[in-house]
């Protein structure tokens, strides 16, 4: 009687975890897994003279990977959010370190990362603006170079190229390097370090084989979220970045031509270069064992 | 006091303070020229005016943006806040499938955001063959890029010690629902509302998810986007720049107040 009793309650359970499931699910698959579908699908529809026709054709992926511009806009997008994640890895890595180590109480704990938080809420628009007067030829930085006599006239080079947009997105993804950092930093049991004292590990060994070892899951996930923003940002590019020539800006420059099969190709090696990136970072940490 | 300049704590502490200055010298120098009479956006800073921003709230255009971008932004967080509920319950315990719905939630969070402004805005063409997009279009959209930031907020609540109140809830009689609202809801609901303020100000600021499934009046994301497009950078972006950043700044402050509370129960 007992044991049919709660194979009852367990299918009851069962039941009511799929409905409290639903709501969740019915949304992501409307609208994050039938978007990539919808991507996958445009791309290989044809493009011709303003007009997107539902007729297969592979042109999109042989314009892709046949062109030295769009290749070479692939490669260079790599290579800045590469710039912009190895920069918050080592502006932020200090600071996580410090607020799981040093700084005691949750609530102040707290206050710093909403105060990393800011920048990123902020809107690109206002966040690219705010640079200008300091990266400007009659900017802050200028001021100060000339001021020091290291340069005799105002430089054009800090601002609406590659270094105003790095700048601009290392500000606005830093809290997603700390954050995760932090997080796996806060769970290291203070003893290990001491216990590495008492047995004659150097400082430096005991920060390798202790702190850095079991921070390695909030760097992966730090890395796979830095990045992944940095690669599709088609807004700090245009709007402080000069227009350079990100991938994300190469999809909004052709939805703005109403190419959506090119797109959508865009989007889809865009997505695929992201996905490859979290399924080799995820085969070194499981992301769950830090969430559940 | 055991703080010296020159320990590990104090170096930690002097870059983490030049990080911050680093990141709000900027945002500083944006509201300071806000309030500057010149047209000119460079130091010195000559007089003090609100010029710039009565021109700024004389565009009758800029206000309606703005007023979309709030009605929106309302709809989003209440649905993330209902939506975060039924998902992080759901989640709490493991069941057939829930690795998939875990993931596919997630999704939104890791990967690019104009992969879905894209891919909704074909999904409404080619399959609801919706002529024009509204408001309500970028709503979904939005919620999806919301929720999995409000799940790891409410699922990290949910320790074994709030399970524990549950179950002597339970074993005192109580059935699901009463266990749910005098128990688990009141327990959660300072990350739930936390979740929904992250909904509102993700979609206040939204572009890359709005950009292409949005139709009608822009909000204010689109509008300044495009505005900036002509590159004439007049001193009215910084005071609306200065206004987006009160208003973040009264959301953090809001986070923080119920997050803090939070924080503060688990101690009980």
């Amino acid at each position: 009687m007992g044991k049919i009793q709660s194979g009852v309650s367990i299918v009851r359970r069962l039941n009511s975890v799929y409905l409290l499931a639903l709501p969740g699910l019915i949304l992501s698959i409307l609208f994050l897994i039938i978007p990539i579908i919808f991507d996958l699908i445009i791309s290989f529809y044809t493009y011709e003279s303003g007009q997107v026709i539902s007729k297969f054709t592979l042109e999109n992926y042989i314009k892709l990977f046949s062109s030295q511009i769009y290749l070479g806009n692939i490669l260079y997008t790599i290579r800045l959010a590469s710039i912009v994640t190895a920069a918050c890895l080592a502006l932020g890595y200090p600071v996580a370190y410090l607020m799981a180590m040093h700084i005691k109480g949750e609530e102040n704990k707290l206050i710093l990362i909403l105060l990393f938080l800011l920048p990123w809420w902020i809107d690109y628009t206002v966040r690219s603006i705010a640079w200008i007067p300091v990266l400007g030829r009659e900017g802050v930085i200028n001021k100060i170079l000339m001021g020091l006599r290291i340069l005799n006239q105002p430089s054009g080079a800090f601002l609406f190229n590659e270094v105003s947009a790095i700048i601009v997105m290392i500000q606005a993804n830093l809290l997603f390097m700390i954050g995760p950092i932090f997080f796996s930093l806060a769970k290291i049991d203070k003893s290990f370090l001491e216990a590495a004292e008492t047995l004659g590990a150097s400082k430096l060994r005991a920060f390798y084989h202790i702190v850095f070892k079991m921070s390695t899951p909030g760097i992966i996930i730090g890395i796979i979220f830095v990045f992944i923003a940095a690669m599709a940002d088609f807004a700090t590019p245009r709007l402080i970045g000069g227009y350079i020539t990100t991938i994300g800006l190469n999809i909004a420059n052709q939805v703005a031509v109403l190419n959506w099969p090119f797109a959508g190709a865009i989007s889809i090696i865009l997505l695929m270069i992201t996905l490859g990136l979290i399924v080799v970072m995820l085969k070194i940490v499981d992301i769950k064992q830090m969430i559940f | 006091m055991n703080f010296k300049i020159f320990s590990t704590k104090g170096l930690l502490i002097l870059y983490t303070f030049l990080v911050l200055l680093w990141t709000y010298a900027p945002i500083a120098i944006l509201v300071i020229f806000s309030f500057k009479a010149g047209k000119a956006m460079t130091f010195p800073f000559e007089g003090f005016s609100l010029r710039w921003y009565s021109i700024l709230l004389s565009k009758p255009a800029l206000i309606s943006a703005f007023l979309r971008s709030v009605e929106l932004g309302v709809t989003v967080m209440i649905v993330v806040i209902v939506v975060c509920i039924t998902t992080s319950l759901a989640l709490r315990k493991p069941f057939p499938g829930r690795d998939i719905l875990f993931y596919m939630v997630m999704l939104g969070m890791v990967t690019p955001g104009i992969i879905y402004g894209i891919g909704a805005a074909l999904l409404y063409k080619m399959v609801f063959n919706l002529q024009k997009l509204s408001l309500w279009t970028a709503l979904p959209v939005h919620v999806v890029w919301g929720l999995p930031f409000g799940v790891i907020l409410t699922l990290a609540r949910f320790d074994p010690q709030l399970s524990d109140y549950e179950s002597v809830a339970r074993t005192l009689g109580a059935n699901g629902w009463i266990v749910f609202r005098k128990i688990t809801f009141p327990l959660i609901s300072n990350q739930i509302l936390a979740a929904g303020l992250f909904g509102f100000t993700l979609s206040f600021s939204e572009l890359m998810r709005s950009l292409f499934v949005l139709g009608g009046p822009p909000t204010l994301p689109i509008y300044v986007y495009s505005w900036m497009g002509g590159l004439s950078l007049t001193p009215e972006f910084y005071a609306l720049g200065t206004l987006t950043v009160a208003a973040a700044v009264i959301m953090l402050v809001l986070i923080k107040v119920f997050m803090g509370r939070a924080y503060g129960k688990r101690l009980i």
